[in-house]
C-alpha cells in the first residue's frame, strides 16, 4: 500500500510511532488475561504478568514495525532509513 | 539477521532514539542527581551546616535526647513522635509528630530541623532542595502526578526498545566493545563514543530501566491489576512495599532498662540502651530514626529503625527494633519484628528491582557508582544525539533542522546550566522570601527555556559551546558561592567535614571545569562562525568583485588586476583545503551509518562549512565551488 500524498520523510516516524503504540495497546489488552491465567497468588500473578509484558514489548514493537513497513510506504521513492 | 529485521531495528533505533534521547537524558540526569537528594537539600540550607553530625552512636544518642527534649516542649500532646537521627546522608537531626489518623502515615509528618547542641529549632530557608530534582525524575514536576508517571513509564518502556535495537544492530558488539578511535573524523568519534558508552552502561541501563518500570507498574499498565485488584491499585502498592508479609513482632528473651530521660520530661525513657543495641545489631549504619508511641500520655513503645536497608530482596525498607514499655516498670521488653514470611521468587525479584532502583541498600561507594553510571548513560544518549546530527549532515550535506539542534543543545548543555541556575538562585534569593521553593523551581524552568531560545537563535556551532561554557562556569563557581553566602566553605569541609558538603562542592567544581573545557573546545572549533570571520568573508568578496571589475577594465596581461586576481585565487585555495577523510571500515554497522551516504564529511569540514555561511545563516555559493570562499586564517587574508 502506498501513500503518495504523504511526504516520504514522515513515513519512518509514522511507522515507528505506530509500532510503539500498537505494541503498547497489545500489552494493555493481553496483560489482564495473562494475570488471570497464571496459577499464582494475586500479587505474584499481577507482578509476573507485568514482568512478562515489559519483556515482550520490544519484540512486539519490532514485529509490528516489520509488519507496518510494507503497509506504510510512500508512492515516491523513499529514503533508506 | 535478515535485511527487513535490521532495517526495522535501524529505523526504530534512529527515529525513536532521537525523541526518547531528549527525555532519556533528562530522566537519567535527574535520576542520578536524585540519588543524592538529601545531600543536595543539606547543601541548599546553609543555616544547617554548622549543626551537622557525623552519625556516630554517641552523637545519635545525644541527638535523640535533644530531639525528645525538643518534642516535649513542641508537641507534648501528640500521640507519636519521630526523631530522625543524624546519618551519613542526612547529618542534621529533625523531629516530627502526629496525632489521630496521621500516626498511620509516618512519612506524612513534616519534620523540623533542630540543633542537637542547643536543642533549638534551626531556621532553615525554605527550599525545594533535592526533592525538586527527584520529582522531576519521577513524575516530571509540574504535571499531574498520574500523567507524569505514565509519561515517564512509557518513555522507559520505549527506551528499553531503543536499547535492545541498539544492541541487535551492533554486529561487532563483542569484537569492538571498547573500540574508540578519537583521532578519526567527528562522525566516527561520536559513533565510537556512543558505542563504547553504550557497551559499558548496557547492564546498568537495562537494569535501571526495567526496575524503574517495576516501580511504575500500577501507573503504566493498570490493566495488569484488573483481575486481582478490582478495588484499585492501593492494595497492590501496599503489597509491593512489603505490607502483608511482615509477621507480628515476637518477643525476645532480652530486656532493656527503662530509665526516665529526666524528671522534666515525664515518662519519656532514655533512648540510649535501645540505640546502643541497634548499633550492635546494625554495625554498618546503626539506627536512622526513633519512633515513640504514646497512650493516655504515657510512652508505650520506642522503636529504632535501621538507617538503611541491607537486604536487597526486601522492599520493606529497613529493619527495626522495638522496646515495649509498661508504665511503672523499670525494664522493657525487646520485640523483634524482623521475622517475615520468606518472599516468593517473583516477590523477591520485584523487591530487588525496587530496592536497586531506589538505591535503598547502597553504601556510599555503590551509590557513587550508581550516580556515575547514570551520568554515563546520559552521556551515551547525548553521544547518540550528536551522532544523529553528524549522520544527518553526512546524508544531506546540509546541517540538521534548527529545531532538532536547539532541542539537542537544550538537553545536552542547557540542562546542566538550568540545574546550576537552580542552585545559584537558592543562594541569591532572600532567605525569608515567601514561596521561595516555587521561585527556585521557576528559575530552573526559565533558565531551561532561555537555553532553548538561545540555541534556536544563535549560530549553530557557537550556541552549544556557549551554553556548555556557561554551565561549566556556573557549576565551578558554586563552591565559592557556598562559602560567600553563609555555607561552610570548601577548605573547611574538605578537612573537617561535613563530607556531604565537600563532596557536593568538589563534584560541582570538577563537573564545571569539565563542562567549561568542553564548551571552550566547542567554541574554538566554531570560531569561523564568529563575527570577525564573517567580516573577513565580506572583505574577501569585495576583493573578488574589485578584481573582476579591474580585470574587465584593463584586460592586459601583467596588469594590477591580474596581480590582484592571483592574490585572490591564492587566498581561495588556502581557504578551502581538500578534506577528503577516509571512511571508516566499520561504517554501516551503526544505524546512523545507514543515514550517512557518500556525501562529503561535513562534520569534519566544520570550519570550511561555517566559513561559507553568511552571518544571517544563508549559504553562500562557496559550498558548491562556484563562488568565493572565505580565507582560512589571518595570514592568508593579509596577503
Amino acid at each position: 500500500m502506498t501513500y503518495p500524498s504523504l511526504p516520504p520523510e514522515c513515513l519512518p516516524w509514522l511507522r515507528t510511532a505506530g509500532a510503539l503504540a500498537a505494541a503498547f495497546i497489545t500489552l494493555w489488552a493481553l496483560a489482564p488475561g495473562l494475570a488471570s491465567v497464571l496459577p499464582l497468588p494475586p500479587f505474584e500473578a499481577s507482578a509476573a504478568a507485568f514482568l512478562v509484558s515489559i519483556v515482550l514489548f520490544p519484540f512486539l514493537a519490532v514485529l509490528y514495525h516489520m509488519g507496518l513497513t510494507p503497509l506504510l510506504r510512500s508512492g515516491a521513492k523513499e529514503e533508506r532509513p | 539477521m535478515n535485511a527487513p529485521f535490521r532495517s526495522s531495528m535501524r529505523e526504530l533505533h534512529s527515529r525513536a532514539g532521537l525523541v526518547l534521547g531528549w527525555l532519556g537524558i533528562f530522566l537519567f540526569f535527574m535520576g542520578s542527581l536524585a540519588l543524592y537528594r538529601y545531600e543536595i537539600t543539606f547543601w541548599m540550607q546553609p543555616e544547617t551546616h554548622h549543626a551537622a553530625q557525623r552519625g556516630s552512636t554517641r552523637e545519635k544518642i545525644e541527638a535523640a535526647r535533644a530531639g525528645l527534649a525538643y518534642l516535649t516542649r513542641r508537641a507534648p500532646d501528640a500521640e507519636m513522635w519521630r526523631v530522625n537521627l543524624p546519618t551519613e546522608r542526612s547529618p542534621v537531626p529533625s523531629a516530627a509528630w502526629a496525632s489521630g489518623e496521621a500516626v498511620h502515615d509516618p512519612h506524612g509528618m513534616a519534620p523540623e530541623l533542630f540543633d542537637p547542641e542547643t536543642g533549638r529549632a534551626l531556621a532553615a530557608r525554605e527550599t525545594g532542595g533535592g526533592s525538586f530534582l527527584y520529582r522531576l525524575h519521577v513524575d516530571l514536576f509540574g504535571l499531574d502526578r498520574g500523567v507524569g508517571r505514565k509519561a515517564v513509564g512509557m518513555a522507559a518502556l520505549a527506551l528499553l526498545l531503543v536499547c535492545v535495537s541498539g544492541v541487535c544492530l551492533r554486529r561487532d558488539f563483542f569484537r569492538n566493545f571498547l573500540a574508540f578511535r578519537p583521532g578519526e573524523n567527528r562522525f566516527a568519534f561520536w559513533r565510537d563514543a556512543h558505542g563504547v558508552a553504550g557497551g559499558l552502561t548496557l547492564p546498568f541501563f537495562l537494569v535501571i530501566t526495567a526496575s524503574g518500570l517495576v516501580l511504575l507498574a500500577q501507573s503504566l499498565l493498570p490493566s495488569t491489576l484488573f483481575p486481582h485488584y478490582r478495588d484499585g491499585a492501593r492494595n497492590f502498592v501496599r503489597e509491593s512495599k512489603g505490607a502483608g508479609i511482615m509477621q507480628p513482632p515476637s518477643p525476645t528473651a532480652r530486656t532493656l532498662p527503662v530509665t526516665p530521660l529526666s524528671e522534666e520530661y515525664g515518662s519519656v525513657p532514655d533512648p540510649a540502651p535501645l540505640l546502643e543495641l541497634a548499633a550492635r545489631r546494625w554495625p554498618d549504619c546503626g539506627a536512622g530514626s526513633l519512633l515513640i508511641r504514646f497512650h493516655d500520655g504515657n510512652v508505650i513503645s520506642m522503636q529504632a529503625v535501621q538507617a538503611r536497608s541491607s537486604a536487597l530482596s526486601r522492599r520493606s525498607s529497613a529493619d527495626l527494633l522495638e522496646l515495649r514499655v509498661i508504665p511503672g516498670m523499670d525494664r522493657g521488653e525487646v520485640l523483634d519484628p524482623r521475622t517475615e514470611t520468606p518472599p516468593s521468587f517473583i516477590r523477591s525479584v520485584w523487591y530487588a528491582a525496587s530496592a536497586l532502583h531506589l538505591g535503598r541498600f547502597a553504601a556510599p561507594l555503590p551509590r557513587a557508582l550508581l550516580f556515575l553510571s547514570g551520568l554515563l548513560s546520559a552521556g551515551m544518549m547525548a553521544a547518540g544525539l550528536l551522532l544523529w546530527e553528524k549522520a544527518r549532515e553526512r546524508k544531506t550535506g546540509d546541517s540538521v533542522p534548527k529545531g532538532v539542534y536547539a532541542a539537542n543543545t537544550a538537553v545536552i548543555a542547557g540542562l546542566p546550566l538550568s540545574v546550576a541556575a537552580y542552585f545559584w538562585m537558592n543562594r541569591l534569593l532572600d532567605a525569608d522570601l515567601p514561596q521561595r521553593a516555587t521561585w527556585e523551581s521557576l528559575t530552573f524552568f526559565f533558565a531551561w527555556a532561555c537555553c532553548l531560545t538561545h540555541a534556536w537563535a544563535r549560530d549553530k556551532p557557537a550556541g552549544r559551546g556557549e551554553q556548555l561554557a556557561a554551565a561549566g562556569l556556573a557549576l565551578a563557581l558554586l563552591p565559592f558561592l557556598n562559602g560567600l553566602t553563609g555555607g561552610e566553605a570548601l577548605p573547611d569541609t574538605l578537612f573537617h567535614g561535613p563530607a556531604q558538603l565537600a563532596g557536593f562542592d568538589i563534584f560541582a567544581l570538577l563537573a564545571g571545569m569539565g563542562l567549561f573545557g568542553a564548551g571552550f573546545r566547542s567554541l574554538r572549533r566554531s570560531r569561523t562562525a564568529s563575527p570577525l570571520h564573517a567580516l573577513r568573508g565580506r572583505i574577501a568578496e569585495m576583493l573578488d568583485r574589485t578584481a573582476a571589475r579591474v580585470r574587465g577594465a584593463m584586460p592586459k596581461r601583467g596588469s594590477a588586476a591580474a596581480a590582484l586576481a592571483a592574490v585572490r585565487a591564492k587566498a581561495m585555495h588556502a581557504a578551502v583545503p581538500a578534506r577528503t577523510e577516509k571512511e571508516d571500515d566499520t561504517a554501516g554497522e551503526h544505524p546512523a551509518d545507514s543515514i550517512a551516504v557518500s556525501s562529503a564529511d561535513s562534520s569534519s569540514a566544520t570550519g570550511a562549512k561555517s566559513a561559507s555561511s553568511s552571518p544571517d545563516g544563508k549559504k553562500s555559493p562557496a559550498k558548491t565551488g562556484t563562488g568565493p570562499a572565505l580565507p582560512k586564517n589571518k595570514g592568508e587574508l593579509s596577503c
